[in-house]
């Protein structure tokens, strides 16, 4: 069988394919959806806009109606109880080195080589970015090249990269900074209103909205939303929903804010600056480090709070998108779970998400402590498998995947 | 943006990615689907890509978007049948023996064969496409080549015809 031959019949096998669109109509039709998603993606004043004028309509209507009835009031509906049959068995991070080895676009040992590692920029996105002991950043282009640079705020530890893995933000010492990886030139940014280490602190969590905006959420629950071009940065919209304990942003361009609302524990999801749908989620107690897929959204929490099994362990939390139904829990060895105190912020036990690999498969990064080596680790969330995707040495330790980048 | 750029674009390369992506997935309208899913991430980056190489981003984002899609959907992978065949090539037969020889394929091995075989992409491009080195794209394409040799003696007829 030779290559000529081959491609011969693969051709001859498709020789009567016609697109069923012109394509002038399939590119005008793309370039359409791709200014909705950009759109939503930056949170166009105009849907907004829209959105108060709709209610003023609706206020006027009202007023202007003779029927001053008021329309019922629908509660919102309820997140089920994490069922048993979700519950896998506890992992012990500490065993991630035995398990088996699975093969992914990430290298299976992450190391950095002083003598190959280059200057930003890179030539493309970055898959991934590690951190060291000397406040440097280094990261993994989609070429195998490693680049590396100052963290310009002094402090490493709170950075993120965009699902694309061209734009790297590096918060601390109250200030934010943000480069494209592809210039390699660092821009400081606005930060929200108030104390700038409210905004920078270890405590700060980073979700990019697209490549253009970001989302801070500080350790008092707080959001802010900060343009990347540096158009400014405020204080977010959190629909009536104080205590945000996470942000995660779907790949269709939705918002799913997790944090305190009227109703107790709420899951909000926002399109274009809207709120459209709420779901009542006291039964997960505090979900932290949400990492949303199309039809998932995986988290950490406290462990389960359910009176029968107050002990439970922290672990991660996996919902399906359509009801926030729990399908999967991963507890992780060596947490406590006491009722009323959270003992879970960024990690469990230095267990965290960090990426959906495919729809059923969840990137784990397992960093127990700083100077000790790290893996990653990829869930299949429906079997419960386990596998080693990477080890990174005691020298370096991971601070932030660019999700587009390590799908399989 | 300049849409016109754009369009002009879609209508160099919008016949030859749809018959890479039916390839892939064995399906018209998933190919569709796919392709058109990948035009609107490359109206997105267009500014940025414009310059470089649209069709490489392209294809790379019909690949990757088909080996998830297999992933959740394997078990429902449709069977091919000779209307489909009709409406695919000039020599239905060859089609449907081709759909045959392909379905035997893990989507990486398609991919792999698909993007050195009908895209005519070399080892580096190929690895580039699907993220992994080309040491493992030459294995895959070995394994897939031995496999269709084991498996699909049909397609071997017919590539004794076409010398």
């Amino acid at each position: 069988m030779t290559d000529l031959d081959l491609s011969a019949v693969l051709d001859r096998a498709t020789d009567g394919i016609d697109p069923a669109d012109s394509p002038q109509h399939a590119a005008v039709s793309a370039l359409a959806r791709a200014r909705v998603v950009r759109n939503r993606r930056r949170g166009l004043v105009a849907g907004a806009v829209a959105a108060v004028l709709v209610l003023v309509v609706a206020v006027a209507s009202g007023v202007a109606g003779t029927d001053r009835s008021e329309p019922p009031v629908m509660p919102a509906p309820t997140v089920p109880a994490v069922p048993d049959s979700a519950v896998q068995a506890t992992w012990d991070p500490a065993a991630a080195g035995e398990l088996p080895q699975r093969a992914t676009v990430l290298p299976t040992e992450i190391a950095p080589r002083a003598a190959t590692t280059v200057p930003l920029p890179l030539t493309s996105g970055a898959r991934l970015v590690l951190a060291d002991q000397q406040e440097r950043l280094y990261l993994l282009g989609e070429d195998g090249t490693w680049a590396s640079t100052e963290a310009p705020t002094g402090s490493a530890y709170v950075s993120s990269l965009s699902d694309d893995g061209t734009m790297l933000a590096n918060a601390g010492n109250g200030e934010l900074w943000v480069t494209d990886v592809r210039d390699g030139a660092w821009r400081r940014l606005d930060l929200p209103p108030g104390p700038a280490f409210m905004w920078t602190g270890l405590d700060v969590t980073m979700t990019w909205r697209g490549d253009a905006q970001l989302l801070l959420r500080n350790g008092g629950g707080m959001l802010g939303i900060v343009d990347v071009e540096g158009a400014g940065a405020s204080e977010a919209d959190t629909h009536d929903t104080a205590q945000i304990s996470g942000v995660a942003m779907v790949p269709d361009g939705t918002e799913l804010l997790f944090g305190e609302g009227l109703e107790g524990r709420v899951i909000r999801e926002i399109e274009d600056g809207k709120e459209t749908r709420t779901v009542v989620a006291s039964a997960l107690g505090r979900f932290r480090s949400p990492l949303a897929s199309d039809t998932r959204v995986a988290g950490l929490v406290s462990g389960i709070p359910r009176d029968d099994r107050p002990t439970d362990h922290a672990g991660v939390l996996v919902l399906d998108r359509t009801g926030y139904a729990a399908q999967a829990y991963l507890p992780i060895a060596g947490t406590k779970y006491t009722p009323g105190v959270g003992i879970v912020e960024i990690s469990a036990n230095g267990v965290r998400p960090m990426a959906w690999l495919d729809d059923e498969t969840l990137l784990l990064d397992d960093s127990r402590a700083l100077g000790r080596p790290w893996s990653l680790v990829a869930w299949d969330v429906e079997t419960g498998e386990l596998s080693l995707v990477s080890s990174g040495g005691s020298d370096t330790w991971l601070r932030a995947v660019a999700g587009d980048l390590v799908r399989d | 943006m300049d849409d016109s750029e754009f369009i002009d674009w879609v209508a160099g390369q919008q016949r030859r990615l749809l018959r890479t992506a039916y390839l892939l997935s064995g399906d018209v309208h998933r190919a569709e689907d796919l392709v058109q899913e990948a035009l609107i991430k490359v109206a997105l980056r267009w500014p940025r890509l414009r310059s470089g190489n649209p069709a490489a981003y392209a294809r790379q984002i019909i690949v990757r978007d088909n080996i998830s899609w297999w992933r959740r959907h394997r078990r429902e992978l449709p069977t091919a049948h000779e209307s489909e065949a009709r409406s695919v090539s000039s020599d239905p037969e060859t089609a449907l023996v081709v759909r045959r020889a392909l379905d035997r394929l893990t989507a990486r091995q398609r991919a792999v064969l698909v993007l050195r075989h009908f895209d005519d992409l070399s080892e580096r491009e190929t690895a580039d496409v699907l993220g992994i080195n080309v040491g493992t794209v030459k294995s895959t394409n070995a394994t897939a080549l031995a496999r269709l040799r084991a498996g699909a003696p049909e397609l071997l007829d017919l590539i004794g015809r076409t010398r």
